[in-house]
């Protein structure tokens, strides 16, 4: 009887061990991963170029357009955005270069100081989202669990923060497996409490980069109660005209935005 | 005296008429002085009122090691500060957080801070009696997580007493923190002092922080009412003798500027003033009106009175020459004519201090907070009137004397009139 248990219960038991043993994450592989969708937001041979067009949704008062042109120099740590519409916003724009973020207005013609860590253009995207990620270099993986989410096979990191000054100190990264690019993001306080959900659904591949197509961005703090229910403000943003073409140096630079306002 | 009494009191009864313009312009010109005196003081004790409680009572005890330092350094600090206090003084630590980037959030709704003050609520359970409560009050809670805020953030964010609401700030280390805690109190107090500030457990704020228990300022409390400037004065003389001190300040800004940490170890001693200091020269300048307004009127009613008093006195040659020709000396002249100028100030004052009441009350029945910037002067909306007794009384002395010389400097050469001389100018 006792054999008869055993020779039942012991393939059972090879069987559910079978896919931690096909299928567990190393500790190296993890970081890899991590690091390579670092790689997958940075584009250091080339100067990166697209249209964004970001609607934000705040429940209760409606929805709200902004378009923008990115320029982008991660080899240099430089970006500019030109807001191109709506008309009351066109010609602002933020350039980054020397690790300072400055916003300008043409209507005062005035370039003021801004931070990574605010909101751009009172969407819910930090001016931070506009830059290479760098989670291999600021947070240390505390776990890493193999998920599905949707039709992807994914690993789900848990990231603790490695440096100070961080936005957030814990995140939680869903990455492809197949192609180490981000497709969720959740942001968390240092109490654990979810302030903030990205999810990437979708890339487009140009010139062999792997470009988010489109991004969904949740406010889980910011909203308003419709009909009893909590909706939250989310911001979608749609990257369209995809360039890796090399653009004029003076681009990355302040008379940039003051030219192209007039 | 009585007969001059009963001669002055005639004489103002009969010549009633002639003395309406005299006696109005005394009792006008008190009833303005007085109002005017009365509203000022109540709106500065109301700003200090509300600096008592913005800033944790009557003055504040900073420096030494470091302008932040941790509990048990503060309480050493205390036990040192304690020991030459009045037992009737209440002392109590807190950090005052000056908020760049705290928000409150409550369904979705959210509003930005200005100043968090993470105090103990127990410790300091009298100052917070004080405020205007329109919902609660402020109440140490078990789980220490509790905040009151003012009336116009429980507004903006739909909040009540016993909500739970959160608060988002930037660590120490910049890492973006959130912590629930529960509105046990909704204050009125829409000035500069209340407007953005909140109160919360300091237990709680150092959570969120993520910090070690951190002190940056130790308050000292009367709540039997302000200190003097010679308690102030006694307890800096007694502290100096086992601290380092520095000056008595006037304004704060000069200690953090001169303040050098550990390298000295400099104690000082903040009043209320000095931490109102920027508010010093809008307190100067209502001084200055007030004292203008007063003076101007002082000057008006004795040099009116003592002027229309002459022509008055002019007119009743004939009596005041009757008077000398039935033997009544100029002394004695003049001591009746001044017992009638004095009789009709007092009357006249009385009734403009009288008419100052009446005018006060009225004053304090309208809600003025719409006016912008203006909360600050006001108790609850209202104006709060505040008399001072032995202000009032020396404003009135101060114009029975003005007015009394100034008649005296006129009629000095009226009494000396001879009766032939009183008879001659009526020919």
């Amino acid at each position: 009887m006792t054999k008869k248990i055993f020779k039942i219960l012991l393939p059972l038991m090879i069987l559910s061990l079978m896919p931690i043993c096909s299928f567990a994450i190393t500790d190296a592989e993890g970081k890899a991963i991590l690091k390579k969708s670092d790689e997958n937001t940075t584009y250091k041979d080339s100067d990166f170029k697209a249209d964004y067009v970001m609607v934000q949704d705040k429940p209760g008062q409606g929805k709200s357009e902004t378009k923008a042109t990115m320029y982008r120099r991660d080899s240099k740590l430089m970006y500019t955005i030109r807001i191109t519409s709506p008309e009351s916003d066109k010609g602002k724009g933020y350039v980054q270069f020397d690790e300072s973020i400055w916003f300008y207005d043409p209507h005062d013609k005035q370039f003021t100081f801004t931070s990574a860590k605010n909101k751009f253009q009172n969407t819910n995207l930090n001016n931070s989202d506009l830059s290479p990620q760098n989670f291999s270099r600021d947070y240390t993986i505390s776990k890493m669990t193999e998920v599905t989410l949707g039709k992807f096979n994914c690993i789900l990191f848990e990231l603790k923060a490695a440096v100070k000054n961080v936005d957030y100190p814990t995140v939680k990264l869903w990455i492809g497996k197949e192609d180490c690019v981000v497709r969720k993001r959740e942001d968390y306080s240092l109490s654990g409490q979810l302030l903030r959900t990205t999810a990437i659904p979708s890339y487009q591949n140009v010139e062999g980069h792997l470009v988010p197509a489109g991004m969904v961005i949740i406010d889980n703090l910011r909203g308003s109660k419709i009909n009893g229910k909590m909706q939250y403000e989310k911001t979608q943003i749609t990257i369209s005209n995809v360039s890796f073409q090399k653009q004029k140096d003076v681009v990355y630079s302040k008379q940039y935005l003051e030219t192209m306002s007039d | 005296m009585n007969l001059y009494l009963r001669m002055a009191g005639k004489s103002l009864i009969t010549r009633r008429r002639q003395y309406r313009s005299l006696f109005s312009v005394c009792f006008v010109g008190v009833c303005i002085m007085l109002f005017v005196m009365c509203i000022t003081d109540g709106m500065l004790a109301s700003v200090n009122d509300k600096a008592r409680l913005y800033y944790g009572g009557d003055f504040q005890f900073l420096g030494g090691v470091s302008l932040e330092k941790t509990e048990i350094v503060a309480d050493e600090d205390m036990a040192i500060l304690e020991s030459v206090l009045p037992s009737n003084a209440v002392t109590s630590k807190r950090y005052d957080y000056d908020a760049h980037n705290i928000s409150f959030y409550f369904e979705g709704a959210n509003v930005r801070q200005r100043v968090m003050k993470g105090v103990d609520f127990n410790k300091e359970r009298l100052l917070f009696e004080k405020f205007t409560y329109v919902e609660g009050s402020a109440e140490s809670l078990e789980s220490h997580d509790s905040i009151i805020v003012s009336s116009l953030i429980a507004q903006k964010l739909g909040v009540h007493a016993g909500d739970s609401i959160t608060v988002f700030l930037p660590t120490k280390n910049g890492y973006n923190n959130t912590i629930q805690v529960v509105v046990t109190g909704i204050f009125q107090d829409s000035s500069v002092f209340g407007m953005y500030t909140s109160y919360i457990d300091y237990d709680a704020l150092m959570k969120v922080l993520d910090s070690e228990s951190i002190i940056n300022r130790i308050c000292v409390y009367f709540p039997s009412g302000e200190p003097s400037k010679s308690t102030i004065n006694k307890i800096y003389d007694s502290l100096s003798k086992k601290v380092s001190l520095y000056p008595i300040i006037q304004n704060k800004n000069d200690f953090y500027n001169q303040y050098s940490g550990e390298k000295d170890s400099v104690y000082a001693i903040v009043p209320l003033d000095a931490n109102i200091s920027d508010l010093r020269l809008m307190v100067q300048a209502l001084h200055l009106i007030v004292l203008v307004i007063v003076v101007l009127l002082v000057v008006i009613i004795s040099i009116g009175i003592s002027s229309t008093f002459r022509v008055i006195v002019m007119k009743r040659s004939v009596e005041s020459g009757t008077f000398r020709a039935l033997g009544m000396k100029p002394s004695m002249l003049l001591i009746m004519y001044l017992t009638e100028v004095l009789l009709l100030l007092l009357a006249g004052c009385l009734l403009g201090f009288v008419l100052s009441l009446g005018l006060l009350k009225i004053a304090s029945l309208y809600n003025l907070s719409f006016i912008s910037g203006f909360d600050m002067f006001l108790t609850n909306g209202y104006l709060s009137p505040v008399l001072h007794i032995t202000k009032a009384s020396a404003l009135v002395g101060v114009i029975l004397v003005t007015t009394i010389t100034s008649v005296l400097f006129t009629l000095r050469k009226l009494i000396h009139i001879s009766p032939v001389g009183a008879i001659a100018s009526i020919q």
